[in-house]
């Protein structure tokens, strides 16, 4: 597996998009499809009347990503390392775009509008950040100060655009997605040592000088006394409420809930386990918190084994977007965790996440099949 | 070999690593893995915390989220349950309930300085409301309702209903007033309904009770008030976060009223669509001993009585009277004066004129009108006590019936004494008589106070014992609490050697001498009764020697049938005594009603032969009381009457009241009422002296002296 062979390999021909097909990883397929289903079934229970067209607004992102994602899968993830900086400039580009045209709802500027369809391309924006930042530091050395802040530069312009729509949730989400690519890059122990410092103490001077809103503070500090904070506080007991009087079973589909009686907060989005555990119970939420685990997991596996630098970080890249979304989400839904309003992937509503959770897949597809087209091809020879 | 395997994370970045001349060549892919592996041990843990919250979320903790999401998501509609019905012997009704309107409001929703404003609007007990207010904002039961107004007024009502927004979390909801149909009768032995308190929130027998239960205060209101009591029942609707009923377009405040929209009035709910119902559970009812016609009598004679106090020129404000089953304790009537109408607490104290009738029956003037004089009242017994200090001279061989004791005007003094002057009434009061030589009857007959001296004296010069004759008196049950199902009874006051000494103020006071036994003898001195230990007293010389407990419940549960408790409690004990002590005895009481007894005069020409006893106990510095106790003979339902006035002499006063209710119960006919020509008696003008409250050891210094 070193890194001259696998070079050498690239090189050879292509054979027929079928032939790649089979070495594609079966089990991230099937926690991929199985969290889909999951998502749209959930869609259907938590919309209620509606619940019908809520589940085909997911099952038509569904497609719509496997539209992208087929073709991605079955092309060489390569090539997309020639077009980083072209993707660069589109994300960059994108979330200028939203700043100034973008459409507002709850206060924040997050969506455009693409003739019908409603995008937000901040989605669209982190699986493009991790991209580029495989890409990059793939070639360059991540323990070396000048690549770490270099690679810190180019992963902090669309994490501050995102910032400022405000949307603090998925700024962090760039923020995780940087360490973890950085220290599987080679980066120093005391290099992220020292950006999280100061990460904390930016932080501790934005709250002080009121660039973090009340709100977001509010709502960053509510799960330690839900009690005692009003709204985030509510959302907080509530969630937990509806978690916790699920017990073992669930409260059922039909049955009255604190999620269909309209008192769980955003309970098709971002408190959408909230509302699915209270009628699924223990059961159901475990079999999805293992579908997350294996999707993960697996995502990590195909990490390891990936053909070359650029694949093991784009793999762990795209694992570390899943792995965030997942424990911030569920652990805001079980109150050990700030409210910072970020979906779960595939579950909660949004056809632009799903999308690009979707995508994301894809791109984790040709991964795997290129390793193990590799070592095939290697066995073969 | 970690430090290796990670590439040397805290090396100095770019010089030792530096492989083939290019960056990327610091860190090997196969360090690149181990780090992949390291952040899949993240991942582990993260999701090993994930799965052990949700684990304590659903499985550990799940009934308390249970519990609290029900709570959250359904309201409870009140129904409200119907207090118990309280009646009389023959089922006559004494207290029931009517609709009314209560106007509740949930704490969690309204400021408080709003709710004062509300408790003003509805003329409500402003302190009372912001009491509770308080105490369900400190015990974090906010969305409990408090009662604001009890029967609150239709104009108040309209009022506010019209400002629903002003006053959030307001709701009235129809429910059951209590009602006092016979005013102010037996108002003492019924007592009164209120809103429950803080304080009695807080107590333990109130456990479970609402935050606006309405609760007996006194009587057998207040004695009776965990069977009386009936627990609400609750409609309980599911609602979404914008409190619509589920099914239905309809909304409800956190309390339960339909709110909103143009339907002020609140409709209620329809309860089909109740998630489920708990039926309240009514109160039961209540039968008494007291007969309704006997006690509007007893109330009249009392009245009566009073009046011919006043006229006497005595204060005439304040009396008892009652009448019991001397062989099982009923109480049959039992009257206070003054007295006030349980009606006037219906609904807190509301309005201008409510108020000014409250603030004066509070007031000094109006001498305790919610005191219950017949069993909380304590005087000196007075000479109605001679009856028991004879037994005693009998009982210890001091006297046999047939003794005699010769008055002539001289002073009394007891034996060994060189000083003091005791003297009868017939010397104190300036009659100019004498009660010459008379025998046991003859002294009970004509309230020889030197007789029963006597018979203290030889008592005392018998015995070593100094408490002998106060014990003798506390067998009849004086000194201790009856037991009657009344609140607020005191238990009196027997003086013995140790009261004497725990009481005494200065050494001579703390002496005790056969002077106590003296005073005690003729029922003055320290001793206090309550009128029902004297009139339970005298019904143990009527029955034989039962000390009965006194009560006034008969029986709960629905009258005519169905599931009911008889309340009949054990009698408290027995006296012995044999049959010479108690015939003399009860031949010297029944002498007193006749010619040459204190009481002709009252009882002159009545169809009864009674047995019964005069006293006018000294009150010191105040109006003298007056009594009168005893039985109409030979009855095949025999009752034991007692009237006393405070203020007044016993034969004059008390006497006739007496009769007029014995004459009512045996014969049915009314009493000539005042119709009595004033003789000289025993009471006529003791006030003017007495012999006075005793000074240890010596003779009391007697007016006539």
């Amino acid at each position: 597996m070193s890194l001259s062979r696998s070079q050498t390999r690239v090189a050879i021909p292509r054979e027929g998009a079928a032939s790649w097909l089979r070495f594609g990883d079966p089990v991230l397929l099937l926690a991929g499809l199985g969290l889909t289903a999951f998502g749209i079934f959930a869609m259907y229970v938590a919309g209620a009347d509606d619940g019908q067209s809520y589940a085909l607004d997911q099952l038509v992102g569904f497609v719509v990503g496997l539209a992208v994602a087929v073709p991605l899968a079955l092309v060489d993830y390569k090539y997309l390392k020639r077009y980083l900086w072209w993707i660069y400039a589109a994300a960059v580009a994108s979330l200028v775009f939203v700043l100034v045209f973008g459409a507002a709802a709850g206060g924040a500027q997050r969506w455009i509008f693409l003739g019908p369809i409603q995008v937000q391309p901040s989605e669209f924006v982190k699986t493009m950040m991790v991209i580029v930042l495989a890409g990059y530091v793939a070639d360059h050395y991540a323990g070396n100060s000048a690549t770490f802040l270099r690679s810190l530069a180019l992963i902090s312009l669309p994490a501050l655009l995102v910032f400022a729509q405000p949307d603090l949730g998925t700024a962090l989400v760039f923020g995780a997605v940087f360490l973890v690519v950085a220290f599987i890059g080679g980066a120093k122990l005391w290099q992220l040592g020292a950006l999280l410092a100061l990460g904390a103490a930016l932080s501790a001077l934005a709250v002080r000088l009121g660039i973090l809103a009340d709100y977001q503070v509010a709502r960053l500090t509510a799960f330690i006394s839900p009690e005692s904070s009003s709204d985030y506080g509510y959302q907080v007991v509530q969630s937990q409420n509806a978690i916790g009087s699920g017990g073992l079973t669930g409260k059922g589909l039909g049955e009255a809930t604190l999620g269909n009686l309209g008192f769980l907060p955003e309970d098709q989005t971002d408190f959408i386990f909230s509302n699915v555990a209270e009628r699924l119970g223990f059961v159901g939420s475990i079999i999805l918190l293992v579908l997350f685990f294996v999707l993960i997991w697996r995502i990590l596996h195909i990490s390891t084994m990936a053909r070359d630098r650029f694949g093991l970080l784009l793999a762990a890249g795209l694992g570390t977007i899943f792995l965030f979304h997942a424990s911030v989400n569920l652990g805001m839904a079980m109150g050990i965790m700030p409210v910072t309003g970020i979906p779960l992937p595939f579950i909660s509503y949004g056809r632009s996440s799903l999308v690009v959770s979707v995508i994301s897949l894809g791109i984790l597809q040709s991964i795997a099949m290129r390793s193990r087209a590799e070592s095939s091809r290697q066995l073969g020879a | 070999m970690i430090r290796n395997l990670l590439g040397n994370p805290f090396g100095t970045p770019g010089k030792k690593n530096r492989k083939g001349g290019r960056e990327s060549a610091a860190i090997t892919k196969a360090r690149m893995q181990v780090r992949v592996v390291i952040l899949g041990v993240l991942v582990a843990v993260i999701f090993a915390v994930l799965i052990s919250r949700l684990w304590y979320l659903q499985i550990l903790s799940s009934d308390d989220f249970t519990v609290s999401a029900e709570q959250t998501y359904t309201r409870e509609v009140k129904v409200p349950a119907q207090r118990g019905m309280i009646y009389d012997r023959d089922g006559e009704v004494l207290v029931d309930n009517v609709p009314g309107l209560n106007v509740t409001v949930v704490p969690s929703a309204i400021e408080r300085e709003k709710l004062g404003e509300l408790a003003g609007i509805l003329e409500a007990d402003e302190d009372r409301v912001l009491g509770l207010y308080d105490a369900a904002m400190e015990s974090g039961s906010l969305h409990s309702p408090i009662l604001v107004k009890e029967e609150a007024g239709r104009d108040a009502v309209t009022y506010v209903s019209e400002r629903t927004r002003e006053y959030p979390g307001l709701s009235i909801n129809d429910d059951y007033t209590r009602n006092y149909p016979v005013g102010e009768t037996a108002a003492h032995v019924l007592g009164y309904t209120g809103a429950i308190t803080e304080e009695e929130l807080a107590r333990e027998d109130y456990e479970g009770f609402d935050n606006d239960a309405i609760v007996g205060k006194s009587g057998v209101e207040l004695e009776y008030e965990s069977l009386l009591h009936g627990t609400p029942g609750a409609e309980v609707y599911n609602v979404d976060a914008q409190g619509r009923i589920v099914g239905e377009d309809q909304q409800l405040d956190a309390m339960g009223r339909v709110a909103g929209g143009e339907n002020e009035e609140g409709e209620p709910p329809d309860p089909e669509l109740a998630e489920r119902i708990e039926e309240p559970v009514p109160g039961r009812d209540l039968t008494l001993t007291v007969d309704l016609d006997l006690q509007q009598t007893v109330e009249e004679e009392l009245d009566e009585a009073l009046v011919r106090a006043r006229e006497e020129g005595y204060d005439g404000q304040a009396g008892a009277a009652l009448v019991m089953d001397p062989e099982d304790g009923e109480v049959l009537a039992m009257a206070s004066r003054p007295d006030f109408d349980p009606q006037l607490f219906v609904g807190g104290i509301t309005g201008a004129e409510e108020q000014e009738e409250y603030e004066y029956l509070t007031s000094e003037e109006a001498g305790s009108p919610f005191s219950n004089r017949a069993v909380s009242g304590t005087y000196p017994a007075a000479s109605t006590f001679k009856a028991f200090t004879g037994m005693a001279g009998l009982a210890f061989d001091a006297i046999d019936p047939s003794s005699t004791f010769t008055d002539t005007g001289e002073c009394w003094r007891p034996r060994g004494a060189t000083e003091g002057c005791w003297q009868s009434w017939r010397q104190f009061l300036d009659t100019g008589t004498n009660h010459g030589t008379q025998d046991y009857e003859d002294a009970l007959a004509d309230s020889n106070d030197k007789f029963f001296y006597e018979v203290a004296d030889l008592i005392w010069n018998g015995t070593s014992d100094p408490n002998l004759l106060p014990e003798f008196y506390e067998r009849f049950g004086f000194g201790q609490r009856t037991g009657v199902d009344l609140g607020s009874e005191e238990a009196g006051r027997v003086p013995d050697r140790e009261w004497q000494q725990e009481a005494g103020q200065t050494e001579e006071d703390r002496y005790w001498s056969v002077g106590r036994w003296v005073n005690l003898s003729i029922g003055q001195g320290d001793l206090l009764v309550t009128p029902l230990q004297l009139a339970r007293s005298y019904a143990a010389l009527e029955n034989g020697g039962t000390l009965v407990t006194p009560h006034v419940a008969r029986e709960a549960g629905a009258r005519g049938g169905g599931d009911t408790e008889d309340l009949t409690p054990e009698p408290a004990g027995s006296v012995e005594f044999t049959q010479q002590e108690i015939s003399s005895t009860v031949d010297g009481l029944r002498a007193v009603t006749e010619p040459g007894g204190t009481a002709v005069a009252a009882f002159e020409g009545s169809p009864l032969s009674v047995i019964g006893k005069t006293g006018t106990g000294e009150m010191g510095e105040r109006d003298p009381v007056g009594w009168f106790v005893g039985w109409a003979e030979a009855q095949e339902e025999p009752v034991v009457v007692l009237v006393m006035v405070e203020g007044a002499g016993g034969d004059q006063v008390a006497a006739p009241a007496v009769r007029g209710i014995l004459e009512a119960r045996h014969t049915g006919e009314e009493s000539p009422g005042s119709d009595v020509t004033p003789v000289p008696t025993e009471s006529a003008g003791r006030a003017a002296g007495a012999p006075a409250e005793d000074n240890a050891g010596e003779p009391p210094a007697a007016p006539a002296g």
